[in-house]
Parts: structure tokens; sequence; C-alpha cells
């Protein structure tokens, strides 16, 4: 007899696979992290490792500060060319190796304001922990990022 | 001879699929809090469902690696990975679409960004997943 593509049996077997997951998932979780809520922990970490030596600023902050600072767009360069805030240069994280010289000529005791996609990028942190290795001390993360920056209507370079 | 050949293609795709899985899933295990972020980046999920992805997707990519190498409910689990694919293929659109700069959260701290090249990735691994089942249904009613 010809078997279907999708019987019981499979059904069954596939209902069967999900509950041994949940309840072996369920009970992993419960022992080593004894919590579900993986995101908001998640988020409270990255928050304080920011914290700790970088600060993360609003547009509006930032600002005030755009004339003594280097704007820097940790986006990659396709992203940087499609639209970037006047003045930024770029260093792509994702190709960071090819900006050491760049980095290596920018003042160390000058503020670096890094930015990205938006609240929910995390390019401008990996790049400003990358930059604190190089010895840069003075960074500040725009945390809304060129979303933020569209979103209130201000000019962009192309 | 050239069945032979064929059942060990149909072998190496199996044992490629399982890899691709454990290598995916050992990853996520690791750092579940980067997994979460990663999830979230998407920005489609609200909280509830970050978490149980979260908790659920790691070891369901485990189970479904090991079902495959050792054979066992071997249809069962190539739905399972086949169904797990689509929709990781739907987030990649979907991220896409949004125009977002992400990692794609797949392989832990060594994922690519989404983009065309995961989604050909992506379909390069879903067409041999329904390979390999189609073969095992005509096996089955073979036998």
């Amino acid at each position: 007899m010809k078997e279907k593509i999708l019987n019981l049996e499979l059904i069954k077997n596939l209902i069967q696979i999900i509950l041994l997951t949940l309840t072996f998932s369920v009970a992993y979780t419960l022992i080593v992290y004894g919590n579900f809520n993986f995101i908001e922990i998640a988020r409270d970490k990255s928050n304080q490792k920011t914290k700790e030596d970088i600060r993360e600023v609003s547009i509006e902050e930032a600002q005030v500060y755009f004339d003594k600072a280097i704007i820097i767009d940790a986006r990659s360069e396709k992203d940087f060319s499609n639209g970037h805030i006047p003045g930024a240069i770029n260093i792509s994280v994702k190709n960071f190796d090819n900006y050491i010289e760049k980095i290596f000529e920018l003042p160390q005791d000058t503020l670096l304001i890094i930015y990205c996609e938006g609240i929910h990028c995390n390019l401008s942190h990996q790049l400003a922990e990358r930059l604190k290795t190089f010895g840069f001390k003075n960074l500040w993360i725009m945390y809304e990022g060129i979303e933020g920056w569209l979103k209130r209507n201000l000019p962009v370079k192309r | 001879m050239k069945l032979n050949m064929k059942i060990i293609l149909f072998e190496i795709i199996r044992l490629i699929l399982a890899f691709i899985f454990v290598l995916s899933s050992i990853e996520k295990l690791k750092d579940p809090y980067a997994f979460a972020l990663s999830v979230d980046a998407y920005q489609v999920f609200p909280d509830w469902i970050v978490n149980l992805s979260t908790l659920l997707i790691p070891w369901l990519e485990l189970f479904i690696a090991f079902g495959l190498i050792f054979k066992f409910k071997l249809r069962a689990n190539l739905i399972l990975f086949g169904s797990l694919m689509i929709m990781f293929t739907l987030l990649v659109v979907i991220a896409m679409i949004k125009g977002l700069d992400i990692e794609c959260g797949c392989y832990g701290e060594s994922s690519s960004k989404v983009g065309l090249v995961k989604l050909v990735e992506n379909f390069i691994i879903i067409l041999s997943c329904l390979i390999l089942y189609y073969h095992i249904h005509v096996q089955n009613n073979k036998s």
C-alpha cells in the first residue's frame, strides 16, 4: 500500500519530538538559568556592559558636541554610501581590519560619537568595544542611530 | 554501482544537514542571551516569543540533528528541519525588506549578516532537505 506524504503516524512523531524538546529545554533552563526571561536579562547585561565605560546619548545631546567630536558610522560601506550623517566617517565594524590605518590616525583624546542603524542595532556597541582596545576612552554611542536622525528630518549626505 | 552512489550521496546530505543543526544549536546554547538579542534584532516578535524561541529552538535543532544522525523518526525530523529553515528564511526576507543591518544569529558569534548570500544558502539547505525527504518517502513506498 502506498504511504501518504503526511500521515497520522508522522503527525504523532512530530508531536512527540516537540514535546520531548519542550520538556528537556524547560528542565535544562530551570536548572541552569532558573529564569525564562532571556531577553530582559540580555538587555540588562548589554546595558550594564555599555554603562561601564561607554556612554549612550540621544541625538540632541550628541549634536551639542558635533563640532568637537568625530562622528563615526559603524554600518557597512554600502549603507554608509546610501546616506549618512554629514561629516561622519565610516568604520564598518564588519570589515574592521580594513580600517586599522584610519583608526591609528584618529586622535586618542577626541570624543568619538558612534552610530549605526537604530536602537536594535548592535554595530555601534561592537565598534566601541573594539575601539576601546585601541586605547580610545572618550566613546559615545548615539543609540537612536540613523533611523532617529531621519525621523527628525535632519539632513543626510549621500 | 549507480544506485550505491545515489545512496551515498543521500547519506552525505543527511549528515551535512545534521552537522548544520549541531553547529547552530551548540553556538546558541553557549550564549542564549546573545541569541535572544539576535532574535529581538529582527524587530518582529514580542518579548514572550523571543523568550520561547530562545528556550526551544536550540534544543529543537539539537534533537533534530540527533534524529538525522541516528535515523530516528527521520521523516518527522526532516519536516521539522524544513519548517525551521523556512521560518528562518522568512525572517531573513523580512529583515531585508525592512533594510535591517543585522546578523542572522544562525551560528552565534560566527553568524553572517542577513542578505542575499544568506537567502541563497538557506534555499540550498531547504532544497536538500526536500530532496532527502522525497527520497525517503519513495524508499518507504518501495519497501
